[in-house]
């Protein structure tokens, strides 16, 4: 046992050198952070170091578990949440944008990156196989769908959650009646049955039956085309105008989405950038009395983007439930979600193809019904 | 009596403003600095968090550069910070392994008394047993020991006859114990440990030191709080400071406090807080350039004498003690870190949600030690003979510790996002408002590396676990620490802003006593 503390006190020189090796450590990481955090990256071209602005693209994604490529490259540790990635480092020019997984339909953009600037996007996959919730007139007791032999038809292309079992009878009285199933006949009868405007399509069709209506949607009394109402959410309209659809955003222009701008520049910077359309609808806008808005000297803002309809007869069409950047339309051969975003192109995917589906959304949810079948259109992939 | 007829007060401790507490206690020009004085911590901790938020929303390229520079910043303290505590752990744990006993034999030290003066209020026996019993088990000779358990008038009959049992368990066992009583609403007083300190000093010294001639130079002081236990050298390690000590009459002598006594029952969240004053102590250990004396401390009578035994009007008195010392002392008054611990009680109560209160309000309690700032600012104003640079840097000093208690904290865990949240549109789009939080989540991260050092510090200072506890409450105490950024921000940087905001609108705190165990 030492009799004397033979460790000093920490010396006012010691801690002085502590001190000052670390104020410069301070002095050099400030400048290094400084350099990097706006997008200065250093390059290498063969022997050469160049100093080189870069930016970013963000991708947002409705699946947590997608594949994201970037100009044919996998991209890999950028995710920043759950379901949106960062990739650092892309040097400006325009890039492909690759959203894929197995059993979802492939999204692809082409987008623009500036440097110091963050590219933002939304990434939509739908399955490949429609996903569907059953919901039949009788479950059993513990609340498994009860599925009619005339049914099976529509269940061999698609994916259901959660089980059913087949009848083997027409005898009822130990099932249980699908208060559910009872809900929806209504809202669908309501809209074959009714005498409004839901019996006329956006483009002439005479000889297609009434099909559909929407249950809920918010109809802001526009001037539209009477049998197809505009529908607002957001703080944008989705109309319809001289036959065609459109987006348009009636909200503070200082908070209007990204997509809906474009940069500055000239007929073929903005054409390489955004596609022909877009400079089309810009070229157009000037000749009107409403310019486009240009929030500052660099941006240029069009209120109105048009949905790509693919040519078709659209029957119905609304935002899809919980989401203002993509619009669900019902075409002569399906049930379609199309992106409102057109730079470069809009992705439209088909969510349900069937026979001859009807639609109608109520309370956030999507439910079609289809060769005899009532059912919820999901957005995602069935995880068991 | 040769000692005592040498001593007397010292001329700036005569000033009348010497033991000013609070600005309408001054008149005139004076009240108006020291009012302006008290304003200002609150005043600069609130202009920089509203600076942060304002700077998000209207220059917010400007703050997300500073809030990088301070997330290095704050990387960088932390690993200073880690230094000194890696270091003092080393030489408390040297310290402990010293037979101080042996080493202090090469003093003539006979002489020497040491008063221990053990200010209660309602505390349970056993806090009370808990403190004798570590002073009766010490390694020194306990006739030396004068001890005195002062008690609260306004804590009732109870407290008097727990004073007075006391009193005669433990008559035998050291060289004088009493009991003294500090009556209730003595004016010019708070209620508090310091006026009964201060009254207890005043009573022993009538009642024992006069009479007994004994000299005040060879008195050593300590004031604990009761919940103290000492380790059984304190006194041996104590005197060898004393004697090796530069200016030993002009040295206060500071132990590291370990919150032990009760932590294997104590919650998690109160052994994090109490882990954590510890680590801040053994910091300041290491720093006694910037220490002021805290909690269970030491110091000479005769330096006490000097001064009138400090203040009774104060909150913080542990510390404000030093500060009268220092300023009476014309800057001539240090703090001698003695790398030997105290055990003391962590902050519990007997729910969690009591626990929390407890804890905050303990911490407001010590965060309100703001009140000095303005003390030692007015009386580096007016004692002129202090150095300039002593007063400069330990104004500047401690002015920034206060202010990073409260605004540090806050900036870093909460502001360090507000240019995302708050920024403008333009700033959204940018690449730098998307590397911001990456870069200041990495630089957390690397500061949360301090944690593991925390923890391994943590659990070696840990006393043996007692039975009835499991063997899996290591792994809790071990992981605690991931609570640190909550803690730091809810037990420091809130109750600091409370305590730096009642000063500011001279809504003056009182004092708090921290209750000492379950009962």
């Amino acid at each position: 046992m030492p009799a004397e503390p033979i460790i000093e006190l920490l010396s006012y020189q010691r801690r002085k050198r502590f001190f000052w090796s670390l104020v410069l450590i301070f002095m050099i990481t400030l400048p290094v952070a400084i350099f990097y955090t706006p997008g200065y990256r250093i390059s290498y071209v063969g022997d050469t170091a160049t100093i080189m602005p870069t930016g970013g693209l963000y991708v947002n994604t409705d699946t947590t578990e997608i594949e994201l490529w970037v100009n044919e490259e996998p991209v890999r540790n950028a995710r920043l949440f759950r379901s949106a990635y960062y990739i650092q480092n892309i040097e400006a020019g325009m890039h492909r944008v690759v959203a894929q997984q197995t059993g979802l339909q492939t999204w692809v953009k082409n987008m623009p990156v500036d440097p110091y600037l963050v590219a933002e996007v939304t990434a939509f996959n739908l399955p490949v196989v429609p996903q569907i919730r059953l919901i039949t007139e009788y479950e059993t007791a513990t609340g498994t769908a009860v599925v009619g032999s005339n049914q099976l038809t529509l269940l061999q292309g698609v994916s259901t959650t959660p089980p059913y079992i087949m009848s083997t009878s027409s005898a009822t009285s130990s099932l249980v009646r699908n208060q559910e199933y009872d809900v929806l006949t209504t809202l669908f009868a309501s809209s074959t049955q009714g005498t409004s405007s839901p019996r006329v399509s956006l483009l002439a069709v005479p000889e297609l039956p009434p099909r559909f209506r929407f249950a809920t949607t918010s109809a802001d009394g526009g001037t539209s085309t009477p049998s197809l109402p505009n529908v607002v959410r957001n703080d944008m309209r989705l109309s319809v105008r001289d036959g065609e659809i459109y987006v348009e955003w009636i909200g503070n222009l200082n908070r209007i989405p990204n997509y809906f701008c474009i940069a500055s520049g000239t007929a073929s910077t903005t054409i390489a950038r955004y596609g022909q359309h877009v400079f089309d609808q810009v070229t157009a806008l000037w000749a009107t009395t409403t310019p486009p808005w240009n929030p500052d000297a660099t941006k240029l803002c069009r209120p109105v983007i048009p949905i790509n309809r693919l040519r078709q007869t659209v029957y119905a069409m609304d935002f899809v439930p919980g989401r203002s950047d993509l619009v669900v339309l019902l075409l002569e051969d399906g049930v379609y979600v199309s992106e409102i975003d057109d730079w470069s192109w809009q992705n439209t995917q088909r969510l349900y193809a069937g026979v001859e589906p009807r639609l109608v959304i109520d309370n956030g949810r999507m439910y079609a019904y289809d060769q005899g079948v009532y059912f919820e259109l999901l957005l995602t992939l069935i995880t068991s | 009596m040769a000692e005592k007829s040498t001593t007397s007060r010292l001329p700036y401790a005569e000033r009348p403003d010497f033991k000013v507490a609070r600005a309408y206690e001054l008149t005139g020009t004076d009240r108006r600095l020291y009012r302006t004085l008290e304003i200002l911590p609150g005043l600069v901790a609130w202009i920089t968090l509203i600076g942060v938020v304002l700077a998000s929303m209207y220059a917010s390229f400007f703050a997300a550069y500073f809030i990088i520079a301070f997330s290095i910043y704050w990387v960088l303290k932390t690993i200073f910070l880690s230094y000194h505590v890696r270091y003092n752990w080393r030489r408390l744990k040297h310290h402990l392994a010293i037979d101080w006993q042996q080493s202090i034999a090469q003093f003539p030290h006979d002489q020497i008394h040491h008063l221990v003066i053990l200010p209660f209020y309602k505390e349970p026996d056993e806090v009370l047993e808990g403190a004798l019993k570590g002073l009766a088990d010490t390694r020194y000779d306990k006739q030396k020991l004068i001890v005195v358990l002062a008690a609260e008038e306004r804590a009732g009959s109870e407290a008097v006859a727990l004073g007075r049992r006391m009193v005669s368990t433990w008559s035998d066992t050291f060289g004088k114990i009493l009991l003294t009583v500090h009556p209730d609403g003595l004016p010019g007083e708070i209620p508090g440990k310091g006026s009964n300190t201060h009254f207890a000093l005043t009573q022993v010294l009538h009642s024992v030191i006069d009479p007994q001639q004994i000299p005040y130079r060879d008195i050593l002081v300590s004031i604990f709080d009761v919940d103290t236990v000492v380790y059984p050298d304190y006194f041996n390690c104590l005197l060898w400071h004393f004697f090796k000590a530069k200016n030993p009459y002009k040295s206060a002598f500071q132990p590291v406090p370990l919150f032990t006594n009760n932590l294997w029952e104590a919650p998690a969240l109160s052994r994090v807080m109490a882990m954590s004053s510890t680590f801040w102590q053994m910091i300041m250990q290491e720093r006694p350039d910037r220490a002021a004396t805290f909690s269970s401390h030491s110091v000479s009578f005769q330096a006490l004498y000097e001064i009138g035994f400090g203040q009774a009007n104060v909150v913080s008195e542990d510390s404000r003690i030093f500060w009268n010392l220092m300023i009476a002392n014309d800057g001539n008054f240090d703090t001698v870190s003695m790398s030997y611990p105290i055990a003391m009680d962590a902050t519990v109560a007997p729910t969690v949600w009591g626990t929390i209160k407890n804890i905050y309000r303990q911490h407001r309690r010590w965060a309100y030690g703001t009140e000095n700032w303005p003390y030692i600012i007015y009386h580096f104003i007016k004692n002129k003979r202090i150095p300039l640079r002593k007063r400069l840097v330990v104004g500047a000093l401690q002015g920034e510790g206060y202010w990073s208690l409260v605004t540090n904290p806050i900036m870093l865990f909460i502001l360090g996002w507000a240019p995302i949240y708050l920024g403008t549109q333009e700033f959204h789009t940018t690449v730098l408002s998307y590397e911001l939080p990456i870069i200041v989540r990495n630089l957390l991260v690397i500061a949360m590396a301090g944690l593991v050092v925390s923890s391994v510090i943590s659990l070696s200072l840990t006393p043996p676990r007692p039975e009835g506890h499991s063997r899996f409450k290591y792994v809790v105490m071990a992981l605690q620490w991931i609570m640190v950024p909550l803690t730091m921000i809810v037990f420091s940087a809130i109750p600091g802003l409370d305590a730096q905001t009642r000063l500011m609108f001279g809504r003056y705190l009182g004092f708090w006593v921290t209750p000492k165990r379950v009962k």
